[in-house]
């Protein structure tokens, strides 16, 4: 029985140390904060944002290792200040809200360019569908404060998004820039 | 045939642009009403995108007319035609100019309320003239589908009238805006 507490010690010991190990994830300050899109409309840009979103950052830049974000997006939360374009976006063909609510993206390696700039390889899980996405960002620190501004593009019918008819590029381009714009602390 | 002597023709310009009016009107009343009710697909887009542009030519258009009116003035009308109906036919054209303007400006704030861009045939991206307001786009619709249904009203009395000077009266007023078979005729 003396070695109960011994292996409860090593036991607590293996799950708590990579927590220990790592740095505390950040907080996302949602009001400074903004997850963005570009895409085009017969040749023209549109913008839209997700409104609702949420992510789990852990980053050092002196250990990307152990450096990573999930982050989930609330699909349904998309506003591209038009009614009728958002109306359309919850489609079947689109996004198809009522059956893919949610789009996550999970970094699998994060590698630094210098100057401040790195680049995150990952996972988005969009409409069902995973596909690797790179994103390119740069973070600013300042003691429990910090400002990540990233960018990545993919093509939305690598996502399904835009089915049939649509999955020409021709009105509705296939293009799609992501953008964005935490402000994080901790 | 018809005693037309009294009856100056309108100038080529403003025949050119009178007719050329004639058929993107027509095409636009075509567009318009295959593009609304048009099930939401690419078609659909297609069909907005040439009702779209051509609607800003004949913005275009009615803004040149205009001022080549105002420049170039018009042929008198008929010394024996009654003061009201002179009335009547100043402002019916001074109707139909207005409607060239409104009909397309409507429209253009109906585009940018919805928050559409819109990159006039593929050739320039047109400003929002508005920018994005649901409450606005409605009531714009509102408007741009009502002024369509007194402008096709006034038309139609516009054509009725060119019919009857033409066939009642016999006083050359439609033969004005015709092409010119008299300059052919005349050495």
């Amino acid at each position: 029985m003396k070695y109960v507490g011994l292996v409860l010690t090593l036991v607590c010991g293996f799950i708590l140390a990579p927590a220990l190990l790592a740095a505390p994830p950040w907080t996302i300050n949602q009001a400074h904060s903004r997850l963005g899109f570009i895409a085009t409309w017969q040749e023209s840009e549109f913008k839209g944002v997700f409104k609702k979103f949420d992510a789990h950052l852990v980053f050092d830049g002196k250990d990307l290792e152990h450096s990573h974000f999930k982050v989930t997006v609330d699909v349904t939360s998309a506003d591209t200040q038009s009614p009728d374009r958002d109306e359309a976006m919850a489609r079947p063909e689109w996004f198809f809200h009522a059956n893919y609510p949610r789009a996550h993206f999970i970094t699998t390696n994060i590698q630094a360019l210098g100057n401040n700039r790195y680049l995150a390889e990952g996972q988005l899980t969009l409409k069902g569908t995973t596909r690797p996405v790179t994103l390119s960002f740069s973070w600013r620190e300042n003691e429990r404060v910090a400002h990540m501004q990233g960018k990545a593009s993919l093509k939305r019918t690598d996502f399904r998004i835009g089915e049939g008819e649509w999955s020409s590029g021709e009105m509705i381009g296939l293009d799609v820039k992501l953008s964005v714009k935490l402000c994080l602390s901790r | 045939m018809y005693p037309a002597a009294n009856t100056e023709s309108w100038n080529g310009v403003a025949k050119s642009l009178h007719w050329l009016m004639v058929v993107l009107i027509l095409a636009l009343f075509i567009l318009g009403w295959m593009a609304t009710s048009w099930p939401l697909s690419p078609t659909k887009l297609k069909l907005f995108f040439w009702h779209k542009s051509l609607g800003i030519t004949v913005l275009g258009l009615a803004l040149l007319r205009i001022l080549w009116r105002l420049t170039h003035g018009r042929p008198p009308l008929p010394l024996n035609m009654p003061r009201w109906e002179r009335y009547a036919a100043e402002a019916s054209h001074v109707l139909l100019y207005g409607f060239l303007l409104a009909m397309p400006l409507s429209g253009w704030i109906i585009n940018a309320a919805a928050n559409f861009p819109l990159k006039v045939f593929r050739l320039f991206t047109l400003p929002a003239i508005v920018a994005p307001d649901k409450a606005l786009q409605s009531l714009a619709q509102t408007i741009h589908l009502s002024l369509f249904w007194i402008f096709a009203s006034l038309l139609v009395l516009h054509i009725a009238a060119a019919l009857r000077h033409h066939i009642i009266l016999k006083d050359g007023v439609l033969l004005s805006m015709l092409p010119s078979l008299r300059e052919e005729k005349t050495p």
